[in-house]
């Protein structure tokens, strides 16, 4: 269903040109979990940026082709794209508080988006992810909720058009550890619920496992290997793939 | 350094800086009269003799303006260093010490801060007989506050950072932490703060002079140049337009090195 | 809200103490006293001390402070010297004059400010951007007497489109509302316009630079990702976020405001506080000087204090966290 061609993005920085993104190219089927790995700069973020042409200036995407069923986002005219973010394709970013209008209620930024792209209530939204008290929620403001409410707020918004994919950038790394295994969890649940295939962004391989079908694992803006999440855990081609799986803790008692 | 080169307006401006401080330091040499004596008949419209006409009195207004370069240059910044160093003194130990003595001198500033300055200045300068002396001082002991809270944020922040900790750690003393660290991390801000803060001299000398109350007649001063001029505004519009323009022209360059200087010594952003 | 307000007011009093005491002392520092200015020779010396001992001028300084300071809590502030009115009546009857401009003056610059820093920054580094930030930074140089002057210059001098002097034209007879209003309008155009540019110029940068900060936010990247237009992704979620910051700065440039009203009114001749205030200081009319800078410090207090109760009622972060 997702299918990136040769993508290579640029950041113009004062002193020099960076190349984020080199030629990269994967796919996403229906229905299936892909996650891009890899360390601070190595373009994992901006390869999911991309996907909803959401990179800003200074950044620049250079070339390449992003196919959504067929029809290539890139050069998609401005209306096609904004029916595409938040409809068929939604994302949920890193930091929730940062990532959330702190001006607005929750209720009301839901809210924008079902007025767009249509579908539930902004309460059922709120069920669907499990908010504990939803119609109070929603008359709240962003920085009255915790962490992990903040970011199943974020996931309801993301789910209000019924999207066929949901791009998770990072959506743990800015919450404690025990609510990480929760909203993973519930967006296992949420994803054979509605159907959707789901790309999850990390720097934490050991999130990987279990979670995702396939891995691509990213360096200095190059896919350095990719497989299916199994094998890539049991045998590794490469070096760095395999300097990753060390780099997770193991328990130590049993 | 480089960036600071970069910055297009920041260059003209420190071109323009520049070449008033070598215009103000060889006055003497450059000025084709002496701003006191009456060298021609009097409101000559600007000429090749004289390239910004003549005053009331006939004295040469280029000469004149030359000379007040000198005391504009001189005024702002003895000002702003009095203003910096009292400033940042306040600063320094309300930051870093806090507690009573933080609540104190903030306190302090609060009262000068309600006033209007002017109003304070003026009322200073008419207690006094006002000279170039007191104009300097008066601006530096009026205008210190704003340097005194942004170097007591800076100290707030960096008293955190581990260095001073790892300085405490090794018994450090007190004065040798807030001099040797925490002074040279601040330093940035605080030269902006500088180049602004003579702009802001400049201008408040020249309201001043304009009024009657800062640098005395006949020395010249691009303020009270204007005070002359404000009779012969319709005779004589050169001499109101002259100085003014000057002024303009020495603030706008140095606010310009002051933004260059502000982008070019902030933190780089991190690249994710 | 009711507590954070009083406790804000209940603050301005050792502030008010700190502020008479300096200026009391301040305009002690000079030998000598304002019966020196009279110059008629004619007047003998025991009427000098006559005088003198009227106006409480023989008693050692800190005992006339605190003569002062029991009437002023009182609202006594004194007799003017030589007008020979209260002090409270002299000043309120300059009062309006100078409310009418700097509120006109605040209100036009809010007016105008807002717009440009908001589309400078949308519009960043393109020629409209650029012209803007010049623009500012011209008029941040610009010394507010001689864009008096020039202004005067070329409007009243050369074009006669506007009085450069007075605020009203003493000559019409008796005017009706209508007449008045507009006469009274036509002299504020220029003493206004200098008051406004001076304080646009600051005020649009640091618009600018707020709505530059806030673009750069993440939840503007949300509010793209959920395909919202990008109309409205600026002109709602961004623009909500970007008045916040401009409450404040409006609160904190009232200290400018008022310096700016002295020089300002002095030039144009208009009868408010502020030429009120350097003729005072000129003639070195003590109870006046106390009285106009206890106004001074109360006024620019209460617009701090009406900022920050701005800035809760429109960032829901405050208003929510103090309850």
């Amino acid at each position: 269903m997702l299918k990136i061609n040769d993508l290579s993005v640029i950041y113009r920085k004062e002193e020099a040109t960076v190349r984020a993104v080199d030629g990269v190219g994967l796919s996403v089927e229906g229905g299936k979990t892909l996650g891009i790995v890899g360390e601070s700069g190595s373009g994992k973020s901006t390869v999911a940026l991309s996907i909803l042409k959401l990179i800003s200036y200074p950044g620049q995407i250079e070339s390449g082709e992003i196919l959504w069923n067929e029809k290539d986002v890139l050069r998609m005219s401005d209306d096609d794209l904004r029916k595409l973010r938040g409809g068929e394709i939604s994302m949920i970013f890193q930091d929730p508080f940062s990532s959330l209008n702190p001006v607005f209620t929750i209720g009301d930024q839901i809210q924008e988006a079902v007025t767009l792209h249509g579908g539930n209530s902004v309460v059922e939204l709120l069920k669907s992810v499990h908010m504990p008290d939803p119609e109070a929620v929603a008359k709240k403001y962003p920085h009255e909720l915790s962490g992990g409410m903040r970011q199943r707020a974020m996931i309801a918004m993301a789910l209000a058009g019924s999207p066929k994919l949901l791009i998770a950038d990072e959506p743990t790394t800015a919450l404690d550890v025990t609510i990480q295994a929760e909203i993973l969890k519930l967006l296992k649940e949420l994803q054979s619920k509605f159907k959707m295939s789901i790309i999850l962004i990390t720097h934490n391989l050991a999130l990987v496992h279990g979670f995702c079908d396939d891995v691509v694992i990213m360096k200095d803006g190059l896919i350095v290997e990719r497989g299916a999440a199994d094998e890539i855990f049991k045998k590794q081609k490469e070096k760095y793939t395999r300097e990753l799986i060390e780099a997770i803790p193991k328990p130590r008692w049993k | 350094m480089k960036r600071f080169k970069r910055n297009k307006l920041a260059m003209i401006g420190s071109t323009i800086v520049g070449a008033l401080v070598i215009f103000a330091i060889f006055a003497p040499l450059l000025a084709p009269y002496d701003p006191s004596r009456i060298v021609d008949s009097d409101t000559l419209p600007p000429s090749i003799w004289h390239p910004f006409g003549t005053d009331d009195l006939g004295r040469d207004v280029f000469s004149r303006a030359l000379y007040g370069a000198r005391i504009s240059l001189t005024v702002g910044l003895v000002a702003v260093t009095i203003a910096i160093t009292i400033g940042t003194f306040f600063g320094l130990f309300a930051g870093y010490f806090g507690g009573l003595l933080d609540s104190a001198v903030m306190r302090f500033v609060d009262v000068m801060l309600a006033f209007p300055s002017i109003f304070l200045i003026l009322t200073i300068q008419v207690m006094l007989t006002p000279n170039i002396y007191n104009v300097m001082i008066v601006i530096g002991l009026t205008s210190w506050m704003g340097v005194a809270r942004l170097v007591r944020g800076e100290v707030l922040t960096i008293k955190e950072r581990q260095y001073v900790e790892a300085a405490r750690a090794i018994g450090a003393d007190d004065y040798r932490i807030i001099f040797k660290h925490i002074l040279p991390n601040s330093s940035a801000p605080i030269i902006v703060a500088a180049t602004l803060g003579m702009a802001g001299a400049i201008l408040t000398e020249s309201a001043l002079s304009f009024l009657g109350l800062g640098v005395q007649p006949p020395t010249p001063s691009w303020g009270n140049m204007l005070m002359d001029a404000q009779a012969y505004l319709i005779d004589a519009p050169w001499m109101a337009i002259i100085p003014g323009l000057l002024i303009l022209v020495t603030v706008l360059s140095l606010y310009f090195v002051g933004e260059g200087l502000r982008q070019a010594l902030s933190p780089k952003e991190e690249i994710k | 809200m009711r507590k954070f307000v009083i406790r804000r007011l209940i603050h301005l009093i050792p502030l008010l103490i700190g502020v008479s005491l300096i200026s009391f002392f301040v305009m002690h520092l000079a030998p000598g006293d304002p019966t020196q200015l009279f110059t008629d020779p004619n007047v003998k010396p025991e009427e000098l001390a006559r005088i003198r001992a009227n106006w409480g001028l023989d008693k050692p300084i800190i005992m006339q402070y605190l003569f002062w300071l029991k009437n002023a809590v009182r609202g006594d502030f004194g007799i003017a010297y030589m007008i020979n009115r209260p002090v409270t009546e002299v000043i309120f009857g300059r009062l309006p004059a100078t409310l009418l401009l700097m509120i006109s003056s605040m209100l036009l610059t809010l007016l105008i400010t807002i717009p440009l820093g908001v589309l400078s920054a949308i519009k960043k580094n393109t020629w409209f951007d650029n012209f803007i930030t010049v623009f500012s930074f011209i008029g941040m140089s610009i010394p507010s007497f001689w864009l008096a002057l020039m202004l005067m210059l070329m409007f009243s001098v050369n074009l006669g489109w506007f009085p450069a002097v007075g605020m009203y034209n003493p000559l019409l007879k008796n005017p009706d509302f209508v007449q008045r209003f507009f006469d009274v309008a036509w002299h504020m155009v220029l003493p206004l316009l200098t008051m406004t540019l001076v304080s646009l110029a600051g005020l649009t940068r640091y618009q600018r630079a707020a709505m530059l900060e806030i673009l750069n936010q993440d939840f503007i990247r949300t509010a793209r990702a959920k395909g919202l237009s990008e109309r409205v992704v600026l002109f709602k979620h961004a623009l909500r976020n970007a008045l916040i910051p401009i409450i404040t700065i409006l609160g904190l440039s009232l200290p400018d405001l008022f310096g700016g009203a002295f020089i300002i009114e002095t030039i144009f001749a208009w009868p408010g506080m502020g030429r009120l205030g350097v003729m005072a200081i000129f003639s070195r009319n003590y109870p006046l000087i106390m009285g106009i800078v206890v106004l001074s410090a109360v006024l620019i207090v209460l617009g701090n204090l009406l900022a920050d109760i701005g800035y809760a009622l429109v960032d829901p972060r405050i208003r929510y966290a103090k309850k």
